[in-house]
């Protein structure tokens, strides 16, 4: 059993906006959410950019433990009652799942040091403390929660899949919805690495960008200065339903999700396959399982990180891929304008391509001024394109080698 | 719909490298050896027992040497039994790169207590308070890049994926038996569904890392009474009707895989004999049923889930 399937409610935190409107509005207008951390004190760190989350969001006393422990999870509470409550839907029935990408557990620096600094053995008796807060939450405590609010008897997923990883949740949860395994569901991603060890970890990595001179523009995807991305932090969340359904239940109807493809580099553990192999695995892999032909692909969203070794690979799997066409297909990248979400990354990206659809545009590069040798395509730049295309190409490719794609298709109310 | 076969086991436990290890192990042949945690002596987490691999040299020397710098012990592992399960299997003859599939589980992340406490003191400032300048200027310094290829989640399958040349599908969860399950659960739809040729079903996971005993004795999901072991087991599924007419022999067909939320005291029938096992757990108990040491086909995960398996075995262990 095959059937078409519709997300039918959005949530987002952003470092442009909370709330689809205001992330609409200022992607649009190439606003950038990057700008100096204030999070903590990074004077000290080589890397002093990131796209942060700047608004307080308001939550019940009963979920404030758990995010003080973790601050993402607030992202995620947040992101998920507004894709229910945008649905109109109180909560998920039926067979249902509830599948969150996300990456690295948070790991409290100044707790450890609270816990105690003259040896293992006192971190152990300070932890066992009755009342003594754990310096680290498992990654599943946000999708528990969620559960817990939305659909306590749901099937509870959290996938760890890097920076593919909620493009991994958004489209297996596609593909179970579709073959009928689920009636409903709630996926999506949440994420930050914006803490002292996540900054410093990427830092050592050599990945992100140092130059604060660029301030909103260091994030520069596909231009020949990229020196690095930039982190961001934040959520996004889709209710997702068989179209019919939807129909039935007169819900409005966003897109559809036509197709789903993942593959592995299986190349090396430190870089991505510089052939492109991968990724071109998984586009083909998303515009087959659509049922497309990949001259369908209307406009691309990518992955677009603003490191040297991602762009100029994913832009020769793109014109690999869509032959001839790639110098008439409009391709964006969404981390110029709020930094690499990495878990969460899929998952706003995938809003913002939402939005090409509703407003019939898509937004601009942030800071695309002369495109690198390698990464030549038909770039969004300066201002918003004018877009009534069927189709767009979502692309999340994740350290270690994961990739993923989505296809995502207008539909017509 | 197709008929999902398991044709391939490998397993990497306290009792040994290998299934062979298991089946001794948990027919009484092998025993093994609940240590207290060095790390906790003195503590209130004293009695607190776990078990780990055997001989780590013996681990590290049937890895690649190259990917060694990248692993955590749960890539270790995770790789060892991924390799003898692809094996046992014979999928790399016989199955494209991107008709292979790895679906997995991974569990806590493991922290080294000493390089974090080498970390932090360098970060502490003269009121004894955390300072991330200190941190960012000296504490930076203790921190080896390579950390991060160590305590990624997806990392374990991810290297597995580069030894046995796997490009298919994929998808990794964390970090409990549930999402262990999960792992089994997608291999069978995404064979049924002929999404992918073969699938790599399993998970690693290392509870009896200190760093993670206290975290999971802060949450209650281990006492004094239940010890933590490292474990890792991977099962290969493909249709049943490819396997026959390749003539690979058979362990069993797996019929289904059910998780539900009930909110159950978590139970697995292994942990009396090997310890709790986390993420690993359900793939380790299907596979000593499947090689006839077990005759349990449920658990129930740390979140509360039950998770049944419904198995016909085919072949004599």
């Amino acid at each position: 059993m095959k059937q078409r399937i519709a997300i039918t409610g959005i949530g987002c935190v952003t470092p442009v906006g909370v709330g689809i409107r205001p992330f609409f509005s200022a992607v649009a207008g190439g606003v950038s959410g990057i700008r100096e951390i204030t999070h903590f004190d990074c004077s000290g760190f080589d890397v002093k950019l990131a796209g942060e989350v700047r608004e307080d969001m308001t939550r019940p006393e009963k979920f404030q433990d758990a995010v003080a422990g973790d601050p993402k999870i607030g992202f995620a509470l947040e992101a998920a009652g507004q894709a229910m409550r945008d649905a109109g839907i109180s909560g998920l029935s039926g067979k249902s799942l509830i599948h969150l990408g996300t990456s690295l557990k948070y790991f409290d620096l100044n707790k450890i040091v609270q816990a105690g600094m003259s040896g293992f053995s006192q971190i152990v008796e300070n932890s066992m403390t009755p009342g003594a807060r754990g310096f680290q939450t498992p990654l599943d405590v946000a999708c528990e929660l969620i559960g817990d609010i939305h659909g306590p008897d749901s099937l509870k997923l959290t996938n760890v899949s890097a920076c593919a990883a909620s493009t991994q949740a958004i489209g297996h949860t596609f593909q179970r919805l579709r073959d009928g395994t689920f009636d409903m569901a709630l996926c999506g991603g949440f994420d930050s690495m914006i803490n002292p060890l996540g900054i410093g970890g990427f830092q050592l990595l050599g990945a992100l960008s140092a130059n604060t001179a660029e301030n909103a523009r260091a994030c520069r995807p596909f231009d020949a200065s990229r020196n690095g991305t930039v982190l961001g932090e934040g959520a996004a969340m889709f209710v997702l339903e068989p179209l019919e359904h939807a129909r039935t239940e007169n819900r409005h109807i966003y897109a559809e999700i036509l197709g789903f493809g993942s593959s592995l580099d299986a190349w090396k553990v430190s870089a991505p396959d510089p052939t492109g192999a991968g990724c071109l695995l998984a586009m083909k892999g998303a515009v087959r399982d659509a049922g497309l032909h990949p001259g369908q692909i209307d406009a691309v969203s990518a992955h677009g990180t603003g490191t040297y070794l991602n762009d100029e690979t994913e832009a020769a799997a793109i014109r690999d891929i869509l032959g001839e066409k790639w110098q008439t297909t409009p391709v964006f990248s969404t981390k110029s304008l709020i930094g690499h979400l990495i878990g969460a990354a899929g998952a706003v990206e995938l809003v913002a391509c939402i939005q090409g659809f509703m407003e019939n545009r898509l937004h601009p590069h942030g800071a695309l001024d002369n495109v690198a040798p390698g990464c030549e395509l038909d770039h969004v730049v300066v201002a918003p394109r004018g877009f009534h295309g069927q189709t767009i190409l979502k692309n999340s490719f994740g350290f270690g080698g994961q990739n993923a794609t989505l296809i995502l298709g207008r539909v017509e109310q | 719909m197709n008929d999902v076969a398991i044709t391939g086991i490998g397993i990497a436990t306290p009792f040994g490298i290998g299934k062979e290890a298991l089946v001794s192990g948990l027919s009484g042949k092998r025993g093994l050896e609940f240590r207290r945690v060095p790390e906790f002596r003195g503590t209130r987490l004293k009695k607190q027992k776990a078990a780990g691999m055997p001989d780590s040299e013996a681990v590290d020397g049937r890895l690649p040497r190259k990917l060694l710098k990248y692993m955590s012990k749960a890539a270790k592992i995770g790789c060892l039994a991924g390799t003898e399960a692809a094996g046992d299997a014979g999928i790399q003859a016989r199955y494209a790169p991107e008709a292979t599939a790895i679906f997995a589980a991974s569990g806590l992340t493991a922290a080294n207590p000493d390089r974090a406490f080498r970390m932090l003191n360098a970060s502490v400032d003269e009121q004894g308070e955390f300072s991330e300048r200190l941190f960012a200027e000296h504490g930076l310094e203790y921190m080896n890049p390579l950390n991060s290829f160590q305590i990624l989640p997806n990392m374990p399958p991810c290297i597995l994926s580069i030894m046995i040349k796997a490009r298919g599908p994929n998808l990794i969860f964390n970090p409990w038996e549930e999402q262990g399950a999960a792992a089994i659960l997608e291999g069978v739809h995404s064979v049924r569904n002929n999404e992918t040729g073969c699938a790599l079903v399993g998970a690693a996971d290392t509870p009896d890392e200190p760093g993670t005993l206290v975290c999971l004795r802060q949450m209650n999901f281990l006492d004094d009474d239940t010890p933590a072991s490292s474990a890792a087991a991977y099962l290969v599924l493909e249709s049943r009707e490819t396997a026959e007419k390749d003539g690979r022999p058979i362990y069993g067909v797996l019929h289904s895989v059910e998780i539900e939320s009930r909110r159950a005291r978590p139970f697995d029938p292994l942990a009396g004999v090997i310890g709790r096992t986390f993420a690993a757990a359900p793939a380790l108990l299907l596979a000593a049923n499947l090689l006839g040491v077990s005759e349990a086909t449920c658990l129930a995960g740390t979140r509360g889930s039950e998770i049944r398996f419904e198995i016909e075995r085919t072949k004599k262990p």
